[in-house]
């Protein structure tokens, strides 16, 4: 038998082929990205956007749609915040009996979103930016892992904040992922993975104020690898201020491949931090569209990583209209064979005059063995605009821990106080007090050899 | 307390200490005086057991034990503290956040309870009142930004802090203005006691006016070429480090 080669979009499709029942406005969305994703078929290194990330492993892996499993008692706790209305899903499928959704905004689930309200607005926007494309521009690519997002999703979370609304708590999305045990054949003895497709939308309305938390976990993190490709898209409304974290605390043999959108109307703010402490080839594609005037928009992030990790942050931010502002901080501690690659770039279209755009990637190696890749680009077509960036790759100052050690303080915590200092920006600027002390507990933890918990 | 025989360093293939004797007692303060270059940093940065210099010949004891056998983390637990030439800024970990985790893993190393955050607090008030140190500097983060004196004084709070028994100060002096100067001063002679010793690394005679040395050492082309009494220092003031040659030694 002729092996074709791993990278056959087959099984995927054949996922499509059995997917089931889905509202008539999503078919066409749905069918659209399929053949997007079948027409440019998986990334291979000859692909400039996917050129570092070695999908490999994934690929020789045949997926199986992940197991239907019920939430056991206490499973979620761990990973939820307590005052936080919260929409937890279990394997891609929403788990109702340990959610609370909250009151002031529409939450649906999209499995049944009849369930929940106004479903209008969630069909009009859903799959409307993240269709499968790299970007809403019209030069941009297929996203393949975004496509098949689209065309596959079973479930998900639909949050429409009314206009005006100022949401105080805020919302907790969680995804959980338990592979049944233990990781199956397929027939021909190639590895399965059970592949779950996790779909967040989000619809700040005019005016209004929230924050989402979204959490990728395993309920075990031992228990076994699987993989999780999720796509969230947030439509931020003009004027609307939309807080947005993203905690990825993933198995470390996990393949988690995930695609964000925002879209900002006029004035809108959109400020979001990726945390990722998990998985083990991780590639997330973020999109920030200031498609209108004056929208501003922060994309932070932290990558902790160790042993043989792969994290890979894919940025892309678009100027798109006068007095749009971008800042991005993304900041990376890799220990023993960790790599990362930080690929950003800034896209100032003509139009987009004043201009403010600020990023910086900044890595510190632990081993020797740890290897940072950092690549910046600006693409400026206006000519009165502010863009800065830049990146740096260093080690940990080895004056620094000579001066905490000659004061009595023992290596290891002089170690972990100059990786805690050169990180805590990014998870205290965390506003709700749990969120920020589960980030700063995981922060240690993976500091101190404690890896996702 | 401490006593240093014939000791050899290199820095980077360098050897700069070319054999350096030095006993000090408890109770003593020593100056160790000596031009640009001459290595009296590198003497202070062996003595805290910085790894990237290397002792190629001689010893190095702490109340008999054998400072080379111990860790920089060791050593200060034993009570050995030295006050930075060039003090580190430590971005990101805050100042009273650091003294709190170096005086509690002093204690914790000696068997003794560690202090909570209120007793700390106190003590860190008194100790900062005593040397002047503004409380704006305690949240700042470790040096980071502070001005030459305010990293000097740095220094000295965490030697009130700590309480050292044996505290080399390296050129603690430079760049302090003379109020500065005389609570720096103030500091050391707070701390001054019948088992404390002091090594005051210093270029001006004016430091000595105001912590008045048992002995004077002068360092050139990495040893100790003479030592003498206070009146030393006066004497080097007028004649300056050129009349002193290796040959000289007038221990
Ligand atoms: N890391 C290093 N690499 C190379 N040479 C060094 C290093 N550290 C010190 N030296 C050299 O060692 C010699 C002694 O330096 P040291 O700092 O001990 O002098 P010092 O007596 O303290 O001088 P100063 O009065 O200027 O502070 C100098 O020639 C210096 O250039
Ligand atoms: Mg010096």
């Amino acid at each position: 038998m002729t092996v074709v080669s791993g990278r056959s979009t087959a099984p995927y499709l054949d996922l499509y082929a059995r997917r089931g029942a889905e509202p008539e406005v999503l078919r066409a969305r749905r069918q659209e990205a399929i053949e997007r994703f079948e027409a440019a078929g998986f990334p291979t290194g000859r692909d400039e956007e996917w050129r570092q990330t070695n999908l490999g492993s994934l690929l020789r892996a045949a997926p199986a749609a992940a197991s239907r499993r019920p939430l056991q008692g206490g499973e979620a706790a761990r990973f939820l915040y307590p005052d936080c209305p919260r929409m937890v899903f279990m394997n891609g499928r929403y788990a109702p009996e340990v959610s609370s959704p909250p009151r002031q905004v529409t939450a649906v689930a999209l499995a049944e979103p009849g369930a929940g309200g106004d479903t209008e607005p969630v069909l009009e926007h859903l799959g409307a930016y993240a269709s499968g494309r790299a970007s809403c521009s019209a030069d941009a690519g297929v996203h393949p892992f975004a496509a098949l997002n689209t065309g596959l999703f079973e479930d998900g979370a639909a949050i429409v904040i009314p206009d005006g609304a100022v949401v105080e708590q805020p919302l907790q999305v969680l995804w959980l992922n338990a592979p049944a045990a233990p990781a199956a054949e397929s027939g021909d003895g190639t590895p399965a993975v059970e592949v779950s497709f996790p779909r967040l939308l989000v619809i700040a309305g005019e005016n209004s104020q929230a924050s989402v938390i979204e959490t990728f976990a395993a309920v075990d993190p031992k228990a076994g690898g699987y993989f999780v490709c999720p796509v969230s898209e947030f439509v931020c409304g003009a004027g609307s201020v939309l807080h947005h974290t993203r905690l990825q605390a993933d198995a470390t043999d996990a393949f988690h491949l995930g695609f964000q959108h925002a879209q900002l109307e006029r004035s809108a703010s959109f400020d979001s931090s990726s945390l990722a402490f998990g998985g083990g080839l991780v590639r997330n594609d973020t999109v920030g569209l200031l498609d209108g005037e004056g929208s501003h928009c922060t994309l932070d992030g932290l990558y902790v990583i160790d042993g043989s990790q792969f994290v890979d942050n894919h940025m892309r931010v678009e100027h798109r209209q006068p007095h749009t502002t971008s800042h991005q901080l993304y900041k990376g501690v890799l220990d023993g064979r960790a790599r990362s690659v930080f690929n950003g770039r800034i896209y100032v279209h003509q139009a987009a005059q004043k201009t403010d755009a600020k990023q910086t990637n900044r890595n510190l190696l632990l081993s020797k063995s740890a290897l940072a890749n950092s690549n910046p680009q600006l693409e400026i077509f206006a000519d009165d605009v502010r863009c800065t960036h830049g990146s740096t790759i260093g080690r940990l100052d080895e004056e620094a821990l000579f001066y905490l050690r000659s004061r009595g303080i023992e290596r290891e915590q002089a170690h972990s106080m100059l990786v805690y200092a050169f990180a805590r920006e990014l998870v205290e600027k965390a506003s709700h007090e749990p969120l920020r002390q589960d980030l700063e507990s995981r922060l240690l933890a993976s500091l101190n050899g404690g890896g996702p918990r | 307390m401490l006593r240093v025989s014939d000791l050899h360093a290199k820095v980077e293939e360098q050897e700069i200490l070319k054999g350096v004797d030095l006993e000090v007692n408890a109770g003593e303060v020593h100056a160790v005086m000596g031009p640009n270059g001459s290595g009296k940093s590198t003497l202070a940065q062996v003595l805290a057991g910085r790894e990237d210099y290397d002792v190629t010949a001689g010893s190095l004891e702490l109340d008999g034990d054998d400072l080379q056998e111990m860790a920089p983390e060791e050593r200060a637990h034993a009570g050995l503290f030295l006050a930075f030439q060039y003090p580190v800024e430590i971005p990101g970990v805050g100042n009273s956040y650091f003294l709190k985790a170096a005086l509690n893993a002093i204690r914790k190393a000696r068997g003794e309870d560690e202090l909570d955050a209120m007793d700390f607090l106190q003590l860190l008030r008194k100790r900062a009142e005593l040397v002047d140190v503004d409380e704006a500097l305690l949240r700042r983060p470790v040096n980071e930004g502070f001005s030459g004196g305010e990293k000097k004084r740095n220094e000295i709070l965490q030697m009130a802090v700590l309480e050292p028994r044996l505290a080399v100060l390296d050129e603690t002096d430079s760049g302090l203005d003379i109020d500065a100067l005389k609570t720096v001063a103030a500091g050391v002679n707070a701390l001054r006691s019948e088992d404390r010793a002091f090594v005051v690394i210093t270029h001006y005679q004016r430091l000595l006016n105001y912590i008045v040395p048992d002995h004077v050492h002068v360092l050139l082309d990495g040893r100790i070429v003479r030592s003498g009494g206070s009146e030393l220092a006066l004497e080097l003031e007028e004649k300056g480090y050129t009349g002193l040659t290796n040959g000289s030694s007038g221990v």
